[in-house]
């Protein structure tokens, strides 16, 4: 199988990990669309190391976020999307409007955390485990522990406001 | 919304999301191909036309430098060409710095701090830069119009008494506007390396 061949079939095989994290890391659809394709070139870019990664699935996380990451320090209103007419999965089935109501709320919440524990809630939420995202963001375990439960006391305060001043869960 | 609850809304999005039309193939390194076509256009032509119209002038003032013959004319070159060669010098390290970065080797958190190092650096070099600027401004015109025989006017006191306030004014509100221009941007990027600590 070619070089490009790979490539292509990772991307086709993670694009659902890449929108995610598009959508956790830019607000509009614009810019996710120029994030998504931004992960997609830098991830060609960077291909041969992953060929050589010991561990790839923890690579492509790591090339996704450093992406979103440096991208968006760059060029907060610059976007550089290529004109496809569709460059992002598109949703053909409609999901229940209550549950499309909480997950915008949940993608607004974490989009309102600092850029690394966007990354971090989003690994949590992948169902990695606190070893596996410390080995993917680059922070220890103790440190993941204590971001995790700052960013549930946030979440929780933010997304229900009234439970917290309550003292209800 | 207690974590579990999010983490079920998160698996059911995910499964919303492996359901979907996925993007064709072909198309996927076609948008490869054209991202690397459109960054390879986007080199920083500026700041390369920037750095080559500098060192044509810093060139222009080393080769006529003995042409000079008032001496405070001759401080206005070297001061000229020390900002000329120095200023893109420092300009092009920091960007180069800033895009050293290398998101396939390192975790987000490195690449985070080295970002906003280099960014800080990026944005403190562009600051001094501009009152350098408007230094070099300042003392662009009076060598200039010696060399293009006009002597006369600079040795008019007339010249220096509208030159000196106007010139020092200039450089005073550059100052205070790129001071407070970049605050903001330095001050959020040493925030965020706090939170990383």
């Amino acid at each position: 199988m070619s070089k490009e061949e790979q490539f292509v079939n990772l991307i086709h095989e993670n694009q659902g990990l890449i929108y995610k994290i598009a959508t956790i890391y830019a607000k509009e659809k614009a810019e996710q669309d120029d994030l998504y394709q931004e992960i997609v070139y830098q991830t060609w870019k960077s291909f041969d190391h992953f060929k050589k990664a010991s561990k790839p699935s923890t690579w492509l996380y790591r090339v996704g976020m450093n992406t979103a990451i440096t991208h968006l320090n760059k060029s907060k209103k610059q976007l550089n999307t290529l004109p496809f007419d569709q460059v992002t999965i598109q949703f053909s089935e409609s999901i229940d409007s209550e549950k499309e109501e909480k997950i915008q709320l949940l993608y607004a919440q974490i989009r309102k955390l600092n850029l690394l524990d966007r990354g971090i809630i989003f690994l949590f939420l992948e169902e990695k485990t606190y070893e596996e995202i410390a080995e993917i963001s680059g922070i220890s375990v103790s440190n993941v522990g204590t971001r995790m439960s700052r960013i549930r006391q946030k979440l929780k305060s933010e997304m229900n406001p009234k439970s917290t001043t309550d003292g209800t869960r | 919304m207690e974590l579990d609850e999010m983490k079920s809304l998160w698996a059911d999005l995910s499964l919303q999301v492996e359901k979907q039309d996925k993007i064709q193939k072909e198309l996927l390194m076609e948008i490869t191909k054209q991202k690397f076509r459109s960054s390879l256009n986007s080199v920083r032509i500026p700041e390369i036309l920037g750095s080559i119209v500098c060192a044509g002038y810093a060139m222009y003032f080393l080769s006529r430098f003995s042409d000079f013959e008032i001496w405070y004319n001759q401080v206005f070159a070297l001061v000229n060409i020390f900002i000329m060669i120095a200023l893109p010098v420092a300009s092009l390290t920091a960007i180069k710095g800033m895009r050293s970065v290398r998101i396939d080797l390192e975790a987000p958190a490195v690449i985070l701090e080295k970002f906003n190092k280099s960014k800080i650096r990026f944005w403190k070099v562009q600051r001094y830069g501009m009152i350098l600027g408007a230094v070099l401004l300042f003392t662009l015109i009076p060598p200039l119009t010696e060399l293009n025989g006009s002597i006369e006017k600079i040795q008019n006191p007339t010249f220096w008494m509208i030159y000196i306030p106007s010139g020092l004014l200039f450089i005073f509100l550059l100052t205070r506007f790129v001071y407070k221009k970049y605050k903001g941007t330095i001050e959020a990027s040493e925030k965020m390396l706090r939170q990383i600590d």
